[in-house]
């Protein structure tokens, strides 16, 4: 394959062009790439990690040559708008080093494609250093199969505290809490605090009358997130993922039950409905696993564009706080008299909340600013329905796989978006988790104080604050929070933090002993 | 990276049935459904008190997961992390939503409440199995098992998860159905392929999958010994106690009235004539086609041309007893020697002859892996049955007594020079044989349809192998322990469940020693009854597997143990010893059969009563 090239485009960043990322990239540009050899240039700097007694080591010569192969791979992938692979040195063969460069040598490597056969790649490398070969040996390199990049490139937020995303950050910056006393005898007897929508008529649009609250709402947030995406809803690699804990259970409350009412109530109903109007073409999913819904959502979706299946997935998820929601928390004991107080030594329970979010995931990049969705994992107590795990440690499991899964050190998380309900014991429970999971001088917020708990779209507001965060490199802070209150102590955030935010870890934790932890980071 | 996945189980509560792997296990017609699942916790004897609390969906859900999960799931083999849910239904928690509802009219009760969630249900499963791996809870309109086999998969292939159980969990006031499966990446012998069909088939009719599908059956049985001539005969010296060793007769060899032989009592013109092929037939041939013509006609197969059929045949010697005679002329003279006696040197070409005479033309294979063949032709046989590429397998071996051998033995110096004495502690070696053993296996969908009354099925086989050396066997039994230990786990059985083992006991010591220790590492302290048939047969070599297994089968038919003749002195390191008489009467439900060939290729073949 003849390749056309530029200076320009071999100007191309090399870190564009290779996995590999600082302090491990012993390349520094492409100098050619065609059909008869990769060349690249780098100097050894006396920052470099495979210094030896002011020597270039054999195995940073051996790395050099690895990574001239892979840059020439990078440009081919480039060249087709593939993404980039990875791959490892299956073998080496033959590997002669005549001398080794000293700081600031030059190196210009030549790499020659000899074979290629599946997922293996031979290559014969030579390293020259002031027109000496100094180093040369064949190489086996396995590529590995790229998997696709998952980038949120459009989200939303319906809130008491706005209609977008970029207005509830907004009031989130500004300290807004939707929390308030309620007195709404429909709801309950007593009044109670929540962060409610301020009336039915919040949506302000009749165009969608007919639809119940909960669907009204799916749809308000769907529409605005797909305005600022170009996804085709019609396309068949576009699939509508719905989270949601209770969905229309509601209609319980107001209309006679009859088989017809319970198919009305059933979730995917609704999902079909909102699918129907925005003319989704794939059967919606519907994901209804406690207050981990959304955030298992994301996983889904993001497992799903990873295995080809799917191009884009939008994300909606929201819950309507109604009597049977609010009564039955009320029931456990678990509501707060007051506006929750996560993390604090004086915590004593939820605040409900109601809300809508939609995030739309795709393999395809919208602007360089998108955030990716890095890994995801879940994992199961298997100790109460009701209340979470004495240990934490399953909590710790998801967070470590996916952080594993996402190549990212706990000390390389930037910030935490936890679950901070205010119960005793999930704040107390998730504290544990993240010392276990070595994040507890990380900073750590918890939106509840703001938000309420919003059940099933609770995973979806969270995770779109901590992406807005990322892209803004302000962490926001703990409403409610005043001091310490779990055994494990961990770094609460208590004021508007700015900084260089890259990698932003969001947890989640619900009834029926269910964890999820889902990793973002910015490009 | 994709891997096989497998539904190693399932289970199907609907209809106040409950079904498992396709067999009703319970049914309570008349109860509401709350008696109803109250009815299937007491039957299956569960103790455990949560179940109480839950409400209908959980009950539902964990009885279909304990019943799933009973018996054959090794949950220790995989770390907590590794097992999830995945689980679906239409209406959520609807039934307890409106039970909740009610109550919130009076006094909401919190009880009631916490289960106003459907992922509840995977919450009580977990915390009752230690499950702690990821779980989901989707909502469809119906069992949406295109999307389950695909998401299933993907945490299996990703290695998200090890085991996962997953289905349909629904109940709403009278309505309800669960159907679970089990999903492994084991390829158990029962198993069956993890696909969206193999799932919609199940679901829409508990019944119309079975496991059962995937069993094979022994339709029929041939065998030529030097005991009998057929399988009639040779129970007739089996009963009698009569061995079949005596002076070398038809071979012409150096080493006659120096060992004795187990030949069968025809001669290769006699053989001929009574099988309908040239008289210079190899006698490796003229035994196969006499044991595999019986035990195709036991059978009672209509048509064989209209079946998918095979022969899977094994032997070691081949054609090798005309190769030998063509050898010593023409190592007088290169110029002299028939030519004709080559052309069927070759293993395969026995097997071609005889699947020719048979009529079997879709497939046929030969195998050779010394004393195990014919055993590994079985269990090639059942596994191109399983695998629905074929319907019907004449499966088993043969083999001649040539000077080939019997010089090679007598140089191993493995030879008594009396009659052997297997499983003895002063054995002295084996005595060789010749003969050829076949069973006809069939699949669960011909077997239906056969008049005859079957035998019995083949539930379990394994092959290891004991990676000590090329002709001994390691002390400790590896390969033959792990023969055994796997065969019993495939056929889902226990040591104790095995009511006779037909030993490979051929009588050297160092095979016997191996096989004890093997058999003390498995069943001790209780031992089945068991004994060597070589020691009326000779050790048959690549027949050895296929008569043996014609034994085993008839065993469980007749009820009957063999005994191990010449029997005197149980070996010092074993605390069990063999038959030393032919039983009758016995309950015989399950026999295993072992081969141990050279090479380390360890065989073991299960037999089950139907």
């Amino acid at each position: 394959m003849a390749l056309n090239f530029t200076n320009k485009m071999l100007q191309k960043d090399i870190l564009s062009l290779i996995p590999h990322r600082p302090p491990f990239v012993l390349v520094d540009r492409l100098l050619r790439c065609d059909e008869h050899c990769t060349q690249t240039t780098f100097q050894v700097t006396d920052e470099n990690i495979l210094i030896v007694n002011g020597e270039f080591t054999e195995a940073g010569l051996m790395e050099n040559i690895a990574q001239t192969a892979a840059a020439g791979a990078g440009y081919v992938a480039m060249m087709e708008n593939k993404p980039i692979a990875g791959g490892y040195i299956a073998a080496v063969k033959n590997f002669v080093v005549f001398d080794l460069p000293k700081i600031n040598d030059e190196l210009v490597t030549e790499v020659k494609i000899e074979e290629q056969l599946f997922d293996m790649t031979v290559i014969s490398g030579t390293v020259t250093c002031n027109a000496k070969i100094i180093a040369q040996c064949e190489m086996n390199i396995f590529v590995k199969k790229a998997v696709p990049d998952v980038f949120i490139v459009s989200d939303n937020i319906l809130s008491p505290l706005g209609s977008t995303t970029f207005e509830n950050f907004a009031r989130l910056k500004e300290g807004v809490s939707g929390i308030r006393e309620c007195h709404d005898t429909a709801l309950a007897d007593e009044p109670f605090y929540a962060s409610l929508f301020a009336d039915k008529n919040d949506l302000k649009d009749d165009s969608i009358d007919e639809y119940t609250k909960f669907e009204q709402l799916l749809i308000a947030s769907i529409k605005d997130a797909l305005k600022s995406s170009s996804i085709d809803t019609g396309d068949e690699r576009t699939l509508l993922i719905i989270s949601s804990t209770k969905g229309n259970i509601s209609l319980l409350e107001t209309e006679k039950n009859s088989p017809a009412l319970q198919k009305r109530i059933a979730l995917h109903t609704s999902a079909k409905l909102v699918a129907a109007y925005f003319g989704f073409i794939n059967q919606p999913l519907v994901i209804s696993n406690a207050c981990i819904s959304g955030v298992m959502a994301i996983i889904t979706g993001m497992r799903l564009i990873q295995a080809g299946r799917y191009s884009n997935v939008v994300i909606a998820g929201a819950d309507a706080i109604s009597k049977f929601v609010l009564s039955g928390f009320q029931s456990f004991q678990a509501v707060s008299p007051r506006a929750c107080r996560p993390f604090d030594v004086n915590r004593d329970g939820i605040t409900l909340g109601e809300g809508a979010a939609t995030i739309v995931l795709s393999s395809r990049q919208n602007d360089s600013t998108d955030i990716k969705v890095m890994g995801g994992a879940v994992s199961n107590d298997a100790n109460h329905i009701s209340a979470p795990s004495r240990t934490g440690e399953e909590l710790n499991y998801a967070i470590t796989k996916t952080l594993d899964d996402a190549h990212v050190l706990p000390c390389d998380v930037d910030f935490i978006s936890a679950h901070g309900t205010a119960t005793l014991y999930n704040d107390e429970m998730e504290a544990k988790a993240l010392t276990l999971a070595n994040l507890q001088t990380i900073p750590v917020n918890s939106l509840k104080g703001y938000y309420g708990h919003t059940l099933g779209a609770a995973g979806l507001i969270e995770s779109i604050i901590s992406i807005q965060s990322l892209k803004e490199n302000m962490i926001i802070p703990t409403a409610g929070f005043q001091k310490t209150g779990t055994p494990d102590p961990i770094n609460i955030c208590t004021d508007l933090l700015t900084g260089k935010f890259k990698n932003c870890l969001k947890t989640a934790s619900g009834f029926g002993g269910c964890n999820a932890a889902v990793l973002f980071s910015k490009q | 990276m994709s891997t096989e996945k497998y539904i190693t189980s399932s289970c199907c509560i609907s209809n106040n049935t409950v079904y498992k792997n396709g067999d009703l296990l319970f049914e309570n017609t008349n109860a509401d459904v709350a008696e109803f699942l109250l009815s299937v916790y007491e039957h299956f004897k569960i103790d455990y008190s949560r179940f109480y609390k839950m409400d209908n969906l959980s009950k539902l859900g964990w009885l279909a997961s304990e019943i799933l999960l009973k018996g054959g799931f090794k949950k220790e083999n995989y770390p907590p992390e590794t097992i999830g849910l995945i689980l679906s239904n239409a209406n959520s928690s609807l039934d307890t939503d409106q039970k909740y509802m009610a109550s919130v009219a009076d006094i909401p009760r919190s009880s009631l409440f916490v289960y106003t969630l459907p992922n509840i249900v995977s919450g009580e499963i977990c915390i009752r199995n230690n499950f702690k791996g990821e779980g989901a809870f989707f909502v469809f309109d119906t069992f949406n098992a295109d999307f389950i086999e695909n998401y299933v998969s993907s945490l299996l292939d990703n290695n998200i998860l090890q085991a996962c159980i997953c289905g349909w969990i629904e109940l709403l006031e009278d309505e309800y159905k669960a159907v679970l499966f089990l999903v492994e990446k084991l390829n158990d012998i029962k198993a069956i392929p993890f696909t969206k069909e193999q799932m919609n088939k199940i679901f829409d009719d508990k019944k119309n999958h079975s496991m059962k599908d995937q069993e094979v059956y022994i339709a029929g049985v041939g065998a030529i010994t030097a005991i009998g001539n057929n399988v009639a005969e040779c129970l007739a010296s089996f009963e009698k106690e009569c061995a079949g060793m005596a002076e070398i007769t038809f071979l012409d060899t150096i080493h006659r009235n120096k060992v004795p032989v187990a030949e069968v009592k025809l001669s290769n013109a006699e053989l001929a004539e009574m099988t309908g092929v040239f008289a210079d037939t190899s006698r490796t041939t003229l035994l196969s086609l006499m044991a595999a013509t019986e035990a195709l006609d036991d059978a009672g197969i209509d048509d064989i041309s209209t079946l998918r059929a095979g022969f899977v045949s094994a032997n070691t010697v081949g054609g090798m007893d005309k190769s030998e005679d063509f050898f010593i002329d023409f190592l007088k003279d290169n110029s002299k020697g028939k030519l004709r006696n080559v052309f069927d040197h070759e293993c395969g070409c026995v097997t071609q002859a005889t699947a020719d005479q048979l009529g079997i033309k879709d497939f046929m294979t030969t195998i050779n892996t010394a004393c195990s063949s014919s055993a590994n032709a079985i269990s090639y046989g059942a596994r191109l049955i399983k695998n629905d590429i074929l319907d019907v397998v004449v499966a088993g071996g043969t083999d001649a007594i040539t000077k080939f051998t019997l010089n090679g033995f007598n140089t191993l110096e493995i030879l008594d020079r009396n009659y052997c004495r297997p499983f003895d502690e002063n054995r002295q070696g084996l005595n060789l044989g010749e003969g050829a053993g076949y069973v006809v296996l069939v699949s669960a969908k011909l077997a239906k349809t056969l008049n005859k009354k079957l035998y019995c099925k083949l539930s379990g086989y394994n092959n290891s192998n004991d990676a000590y050396h090329q002709t001994a066997s390691s002390p400790d039994g590896t390969g033959s322990y792990l023969a055994m230990k796997l065969a019993l786990e495939k056929s889902g059985l226990l040591p104790s469940d095995i009511d006779y083992i037909n030993l490979h006991g051929t009588g050297t010591q160092n095979n016997d020693y191996a096989e004890g220790t093997a058999v003390k590492r498995l069943f001790d302290p209780s031992y089945p009854p068991m004994s060597s048939t070589k020691s009326f047969t000779g050790h048959t070599l690549g027949a050895s597997g296929g008569i043996e297994a014609v034994f085993s089968v008839l065993a469980i038919r007749h009820g009957i143990i063999y005994p191990n003749l010449r029997f005197e002195d149980q070996m010092r390191d074993f605390s069990f010893a063999p038959e030393k008489k032919f039983l009758t009467g016995q309950t015989i439900d399950h026999v295993m059969s072992n081969s141990f060939g050279f090479g380390g290729n360890c065989t073991s073949l299960i037999f089950s009563r139907i």
